[in-house]
């Protein structure tokens, strides 16, 4: 008995057949299509069986024709795994890419004054001796920084090893359970709930300051900009060259970008990291296969005429 | 809900099975059409775009209540003539592609 179960899973299709019909049947009986998805390949992580883990697609997205032509950029990406779940998160853009913007202006944040590092940094670039356009160009010098060293590189972290956590995830998946492997990722879902749970104080922090400013000052303004995060995720902030430095001057930025398309384009061994799952339509049933090449009959002219 | 003004949730039943969807009002309206066990059924405008329906599904993965899942998802499909969008875990995959490792059901 134990010898069929593994020479099935050897096999690969180790996998109940009527199930997986039925499951079709109820898609196409919906006319609904598969929108496929990029990234990992498998959505759910199950337990270990006979020395090796089970990996299902069990999410997914749906559509009917309308909605495919309504949105015919739409696209569903399969993220990283997060530890409080067995379920990897799903994220549909209706929009196609993510528009590059140009890199933004400087903009003050009222956001900032919560955190108490600010005052500090304020005290130590404010010269009382000097004029006040001199103590200005200090503290625009300074704030950057400040900025980056608080708030930024929190969320470039997170980035970070968000990739990281994806990459060993494909590699788990395609090979055996490897030990090294999963207690890395232990350590990295470890500092990666830490860095949420500062992110979401500091979110927390943004929003109960927001009616604190509209009710008792008219800085609605600045609050609107700094709690519409949509601004700062659709900016290229920093990215990592590869020496492994964090780039976040914008013109350096520009040709870093430049420089990894020219790059991207004259490389042929580039593809590989993103999987693409099958898109799928609703089937035409048996009969109505075989008609067209089914023997013309005489009553079928009959009708015809 | 942080950071998101609208808000709509099913009731949990044991410490797993719950669905919710969570918007920001200022880019998308959303008005609750059903609420059931495994789904819930909404229609969706983004600004002045034409209005949609979305669906997310958390599946049972107990067969007779998946059973339930679609025959309610074939009523909102044979009636539907918008756009409409399902996505979650349907505890369900389509072929053997889907699936690796683990035994089969014997």
């Amino acid at each position: 008995m134990i010898l069929q179960v593994i020479m099935k899973r050897k096999e690969g299709a180790a996998v109940c057949n009527s199930r997986c019909q039925k499951f079709v049947e109820r898609i196409n009986a919906c006319q609904l299509l598969d929108m496929g998805s990029v990234g990992s390949r498998f959505t759910w992580r199950g337990p270990i069986y006979l020395g090796c883990r089970i990996f299902e697609r069990l999410d997914r997205g749906l559509c009917n024709d309308h909605w495919r032509f309504q949105f015919p950029e739409a696209y569903l990406r399969v993220l990283g795994r997060l530890n409080f779940s067995d379920h990897h998160p799903l994220l549909i853009y209706l929009k196609g890419d993510i528009q590059y913007v140009a890199p933004k202006q400087f903009r003050f944040e009222s956001a900032w004054l919560l955190e108490k590092s600010y005052n500090d940094m304020l005290a130590g670039c404010w010269n009382i001796n000097s004029d006040i356009s001199q103590n200005l160009v200090n503290f625009q010098r300074e704030v950057k920084e400040w900025k980056w060293n608080t708030l930024d590189v929190l969320l470039s972290r997170k980035k970070r090893i968000m990739m990281r956590i994806e990459g060993i995830h494909k590699r788990l998946v395609s090979g055996a359970y490897n030990h090294g492997l999963t207690s890395l990722e232990e350590k990295l879902q470890n500092e990666l709930a830490k860095i949420l749970k500062t992110e979401e104080l500091m979110w927390f922090q943004r929003s109960r300051a927001k009616w604190l400013a509209d009710g008792d000052r008219n800085t609605r303004y600045y609050h609107l900009k700094t709690v519409n995060r949509r601004r700062r995720r659709n900016n290229v902030v920093v990215l990592r060259n590869s020496e492994g430095e964090w780039i976040d001057n914008p013109t350096i930025l520009q040709r870093l970008v430049n420089d990894f398309y020219k790059n991207l384009f004259t490389n042929n061994n580039t593809g590989g990291r993103w999987f693409q799952t099958d898109v799928t339509y609703p089937q035409i049933d048996v009969a109505a296969m075989e008609k067209p090449v089914l023997p013309i009959g005489d009553e079928e002219v009959k009708i015809a005429f | 809900m942080l950071g998101f003004e609208g808000y709509v949730a099913t009731e949990v039943v044991g410490y797993a099975g719950g669905i919710v969807v969570a918007w920001k009002e200022e880019f998308l309206t959303v008005e609750l059409i059903t609420k059931k066990f495994q789904f819930i059924h909404l229609k969706m405008r983004l600004e002045k775009e034409r209005e949609w329906y979305f669906t997310p599904v958390y599946a049972s993965p107990n067969e007779d209540n998946r059973r339930i899942l679609w025959e309610e998802l074939k009523v909102i499909a044979d009636n539907m003539n918008q756009p409409w969008l399902l996505a979650g875990d349907f505890n369900d995959i389509t072929s053997y592609h889907e699936k690796k490792g683990g035994g089969s059901c014997l």
